[in-house]
C-alpha cells in the first residue's frame, strides 16, 4: 500500500513515541497470528506453507539426492523464488546468500551423511507466493517446520562402503526422520529507540532501519547484521537498539520455538 | 513483436463482409491452398518453399557431435526458426520471444523432431560417442500469412533432399568420405508431416458463438497476412499420409464445435495427401535432373555397354 | 525395471481406474484472500495448483494500456519441486512454458468479457506446486476457478482435461505415468456445450480414433464442469450464511 508523506510521518511519530503505538495495536514484541501446514507434498521428503495473517504466504519443499560427499562439499542448498520478482534482483539476492551461509555454516552437516562415501543433499526451494513485508522471518519458519518434519530414506546396506562399489540402497518405505538443529531468523524494525518485532509493510516503510538475529541452538548466533527495510528513512543505528535486540530475541525465540514444535 | 501491422477499419470490414458472402479477396474458395512453389538450390538440402507471397528458405547442415548421455544411439537434429525485419515489419531482429515466433517454432518443433519424421537412430557413427548432428536453419523472408505450413514444407523437402558424406567405421576409427569421393547417402526420414493452418471467423458477436445454436463460424484454409491479422481462432493440423494426426494446436482463440474442428482435420488430410504428391515429384525431377548432370560427365557411354 | 502394465486385461489402469474414471478433484476457491482479488486451489488426482488473480487493475506500464479492453497476462510457474525429481532448471521462458502461457492467455482472452474493463489489466499467477500429468487441463480448470473468485465476467467455465489413446481404448484423465506411455490429447470445453476452445493433440494419433477420443474428453470435461460449479455453489451457500449470520 502507498502511504501519503502525512500518513507517514504520523504513523512514525507513533512508533517513536514510548511505548511504541503500533497501528494494528500489538505490542513491541508481539508477532502476527501465522498458520503453519506441514508435510503437504508427497513427492517432496519434508515440505511446509506459512501464511501470516497480512496474506503473505510462503511454500517449501525439502527434497534429499544420494551425493558423493567427496565431490559436493555443500550439502545444503537454498534455492529463493519469489513471485513478481526476478531472481537477480537484490531482494533475491540478499535473501538466498543469507539463508544459503545460515543453513550451511550453522548447521550440522554430520546428520546427512549416510556411509563413509555418499551423503544426502538436501535442496530446499522456497516459493514466496506474495509477500508485503520482509519475508525473511516466514521464510526462516517455513524451512524450520519443513525440516523438521522432513523423513528420509533408512539405509539398508552397510555404513562402511569405501571398498563397495555400489550405491546405497534404502529400505522400500521405511523413513527416518531428519534430526537437524536448524537456525531460525527474526527482523525487528528500529525505530528511534523503540525496537519492533515482526514489522508490517506500513511499518518496515517507516522504520529507521532492520535488524536481523539468528537464533540457533538456544543462543543468538551470527549473522546478526542491519536489513534495509526502505530507502527513505534509513538511518545509522544506536549499539543500544542492537543490545535491545539481542535482548528482546533471547527473550521470545524460546517462546516462538516452542509455537513452532508444538 | 516490434509494432504490431495495423489494419485499417473499412478494410477490415471489408474483409469480414466479404467473408460473410463466400468470397476471399484473392478470389480463392475458402478451402483452396494457395500454389506451392519448391525449388531447390545448388547444394543438397538447399530449399526454398512459396506459398502465394510468403517465402521461407531452409537449409540443412550436419556436423560431428558427441550424443547426449541418456541416448547413445541417437544423432542429435535441431531446428532453428529465425525470424528477422526481412519477413515484415512486425518481426524484431533477435527477438524470438513474441507469442507467434514461440507458437509457429514450437509447432515445427512437434511435427517435425518429435513426431519422428527424421530417423535419429540412423545418425548414430560409434554408440555413445560420434553421431551425426544435423542442423535446420530455417529463415522467414517474405510473410503473408501461413509461416507454420511453408516452414513445415519447407523443412522436410530439405531433409528428403539433403546427403550426408558417407562414413566407414573401423572399431573407434571413423572415416568421413569427401562428397567428390564417394556418392553421399540420404537421410532416413520415416514420415512426410504436412501442417494445414485454418482461420476461424466470427461473423457474429460473442455470445452467439459461445451460448447460441447456429455454429455460423466461418472456416478458411491458408489465410493471408491480412486475414490472419483479423481472424479470431486458429487451429494448426499436423498429418501424413498414414492418416495418422501428428499433432494439433489449436491454442485458444475462438471456441469451436468439436464436429467442426474434426471435419477440418478430415479437409486437412485430403490436403496432406496432395502436397505430399507434390513434394515426392519435385523430389524426384530433382534428383533426375542431377543425373542427367552426372550421366553427362561420366565416361560411360551407350558403346561401352 | 519390469515394463509396466497400463491398461490390464480385466480393464484397471496403473492407478486402479477404469477407462473413463477420473481422478479424483478437490477444488476450493478464495484461498488466499489476503494475497489476490481472487484465488483458487486446485487438487486433479496428484496435481496440486495454485492460482492467482490480481485485477481489473491500473497496468503497471502506460504503454500495455488497452483502451477498448482489459490486457490479460498469465504467468506459469512450474517450481523446482514439483515432479519427484528435482529439475535443474527453473522452467521460467522455457518455450514450453512461454507455448502454454500463449496458449491459456488465448483461451481465455475469448472467454473473459475483456471489453467490460477497458484500461485495465488481470494478472493471473499460477503456481504449480506439484505435477502429475494432464498439466495444462488443471491449468484451465484453475484459472476458471480463480476467474470466478475475482468475480471477473466470463461467459462460462471453460474445463480441461487430457484423454489418451492406448491401443485402441482411450483412457480419461491421464497421470504422468500413462502419459509417458501414450499419445494424448486435452481439451479445452466450453460449459456444457461441445465448442472446443483449446485442442492441442502432441503425438501420433490415428485421424480414424480422433472422433471417440474427442467424444470421451468432452463428457469428462463436463464431468468436471459439475464438480467445479458444485464446489462454487457450496462455497456461495456458506458464504451467503455467514453474512445472514452476522446481520
Amino acid at each position: 500500500m502507498v502511504m501519503s508523506l502525512t500518513e507517514k510521518r504520523y504513523l512514525q511519530e507513533s512508533l517513536l513515541s514510548k511505548p511504541p503505538v503500533r497501528p494494528d495495536g500489538r505490542n513491541a514484541e508481539q508477532f502476527r497470528p501465522i498458520e503453519i501446514f506441514t508435510d503437504f507434498l508427497p513427492t517432496s521428503n519434508g515440505s511446509s506453507k506459512i501464511v501470516a495473517s497480512d496474506g503473505t504466504e510462503c511454500v517449501v519443499s525439502v527434497k534429499c539426492k544420494v551425493v558423493d560427499h567427496a565431490i559436493e562439499k555443500d550439502l545444503i542448498v537454498v534455492d529463493v523464488d519469489i513471485a513478481g520478482r526476478r531472481d537477480d534482483s537484490p531482494l533475491v539476492q540478499e535473501i538466498s546468500s543469507i539463508l544459503n551461509r545460515v543453513l550451511l555454516l550453522q548447521t550440522d552437516q554430520e546428520q546427512l551423511r549416510l556411509t563413509k562415501k555418499y551423503s544426502f543433499k538436501l535442496y530446499i526451494d522456497v516459493l514466496v507466493l506474495s509477500s508485503y513485508s520482509h519475508p525473511l522471518t516466514l521464510i526462516s519458519f517455513a524451512i524450520y517446520s519443513a525440516l523438521n518434519c522432513t523423513q528420509l530414506p533408512t539405509l539398508i546396506s552397510s555404513k562402511d562402503d569405501l571398498d563397495v562399489a555400489e550405491l546405497p540402497t534404502f529400505h522400500d518405505y521405511d523413513m527416518t526422520e531428519l534430526n537437524i538443529a536448524v537456525p531460525i531468523m527474526f527482523t525487528l524494525a528500529i525505530c528511534g529507540q523503540n525496537v519492533i518485532v515482526d514489522p508490517a509493510s506500513s511499518e518496515s516503510d517507516v522504520a529507521s532501519n532492520g535488524i536481523l538475529v539468528t537464533w540457533y541452538n538456544d543462543k543468538v548466533a551470527a549473522p546478526v547484521r542491519t536489513i534495509g527495510l526502505n530507502e527513505e528513512y534509513t538511518r545509522g543505528i544506536n549499539p543500544q537498539s542492537l543490545a535491545d535486540s539481542i535482548q528482546l530475541i533471547e527473550a521470545l525465540a524460546p517462546k516462538v520455538l516452542g509455537a513452532l514444535d508444538s | 513483436m516490434a509494432k504490431d501491422i495495423e489494419i485499417s477499419t473499412s478494410e477490415s470490414k471489408f474483409l469480414i463482409e466479404a467473408l460473410r458472402q463466400g468470397l476471399r479477396p484473392d478470389l480463392r474458395k475458402f478451402e483452396e491452398i494457395r500454389d506451392v512453389g519448391i525449388t531447390f538450390g545448388k547444394d543438397y538440402g538447399d530449399v526454398t518453399v512459396t506459398m502465394g507471397k510468403t517465402k521461407v528458405h531452409c537449409r540443412i547442415s550436419c556436423s560431428i557431435a558427441q550424443p547426449y548421455e541418456d541416448r547413445p544411439f541417437e544423432g542429435l537434429f535441431y531446428i532453428s526458426t529465425e525470424t528477422s525485419p526481412m519477413a515484415g515489419a512486425q518481426f524484431e531482429n533477435g527477438n524470438n520471444t513474441g507469442e507467434d515466433e514461440v507458437l509457429c517454432s514450437r509447432i515445427i518443433e512437434k511435427a517435425v523432431r518429435r513426431s519422428g519424421a527424421l530417423d535419429v537412430e540412423g545418425l548414430c557413427i560409434v554408440a555413445g560417442s560420434k553421431c551425426w548432428a544435423v542442423r535446420a536453419d530455417v529463415h522467414f523472408l517474405d510473410c503473408d500469412g501461413g509461416f507454420i505450413d511453408v516452414s513445415c514444407i519447407a523443412v522436410m523437402c530439405g531433409l528428403l533432399h539433403f546427403r550426408k558424406p558417407d562414413v566407414t567405421v573401423s572399431g573407434e576409427q571413423v572415416t568421413i568420405h569427401p562428397v567428390e569421393e564417394r556418392e553421399p547417402v540420404p537421410l532416413g526420414v520415416l514420415h512426410i508431416p504436412i501442417c494445414v493452418t485454418f482461420s476461424f471467423f466470427n461473423p457474429e458477436d460473442a455470445e452467439e458463438n459461445i451460448k447460441g445454436e447456429s455454429n455460423n463460424e466461418i472456416c478458411l484454409i491458408d489465410a493471408t497476412l491480412k486475414e490472419e491479422l483479423l481472424r479470431d481462432g486458429t487451429l494448426t493440423v499436423t498429418l501424413n499420409k498414414n492418416r495418422e494426426v501428428v499433432q494439433v494446436s489449436k491454442a485458444g482463440g475462438l471456441p469451436m464445435d468439436a464436429l467442426t474442428l474434426m471435419d477440418c482435420c478430415h479437409k486437412a488430410f485430403k490436403i496432406t495427401e496432395k502436397l505430399t504428391d507434390k513434394i515426392t515429384e519435385v523430389l524426384k525431377k530433382d534428383i533426375e535432373s542431377r543425373n542427367q548432370h552426372s550421366a553427362m560427365l561420366s565416361s560411360e557411354n551407350a558403346r561401352v555397354s | 525395471m519390469s515394463r509396466l502394465e497400463i491398461y490390464s486385461p480385466e480393464g484397471l489402469r496403473v492407478d486402479g481406474r477404469r477407462w473413463n474414471e477420473l481422478r479424483r478433484l478437490e477444488c476450493s476457491i478464495n484461498t488466499h484472500a489476503n494475497a489476490s482479488d481472487g484465488s483458487s486451489y486446485l487438487e486433479q488426482g496428484n496435481n496440486k495448483i495454485i492460482t492467482l488473480v490480481n485485477g481489473p487493475q491500473e497496468p503497471k506500464l502506460r504503454s500495455q494500456t488497452n483502451v477498448t479492453k482489459a490486457v490479460l497476462s498469465i504467468a506459469v510457474n512450474i517450481t523446482r519441486f514439483s515432479k519427484t525429481e528435482r529439475s535443474k532448471s527453473s522452467h521460467r521462458n522455457e518455450r514450453r512454458v512461454l507455448e502454454m502461457q500463449t496458449a491459456l492467455a488465448r483461451t481465455f482472452e475469448k472467454n473473459i468479457l475483456l471489453h467490460l474493463y477497458p484500461r485495465t489489466q488481470i494478472d493471473i499467477q499460477i503456481h504449480v506446486l506439484q505435477q502429475d500429468g494432464g498439466l495444462m487441463g488443471s491449468l484451465i480448470n484453475g484459472i476458471t476457478l480463480a476467474l470466478i473468485d475475482a468475480g471477473i465476467a466470463i461467459y462460462d467455465y471453460i474445463s480441461g482435461v487430457s484423454i489418451g489413446l492406448y491401443d485402441t481404448t482411450p483412457l480419461l484423465d491421464l497421470n504422468t505415468v500413462e502419459e509417458s506411455a501414450m499419445s494424448s490429447v486435452t481439451l479445452g470445453v466450453m460449459g456444457r456445450s461441445e465448442k472446443l476452445s483449446l485442442l492441442l493433440v502432441e503425438d501420433k494419433l490415428p485421424l480414424d480414433t480422433m472422433e471417440s477420443v474427442l467424444a470421451i474428453g468432452i463428457a469428462g470435461s463436463h464431468r468436471i464442469r459439475e464438480l467445479m460449479d458444485k464446489e462454487l455453489r457450496k462455497h456461495g451457500e456458506k458464504r451467503l450464511a455467514n453474512i445472514s449470520s452476522n446481520q
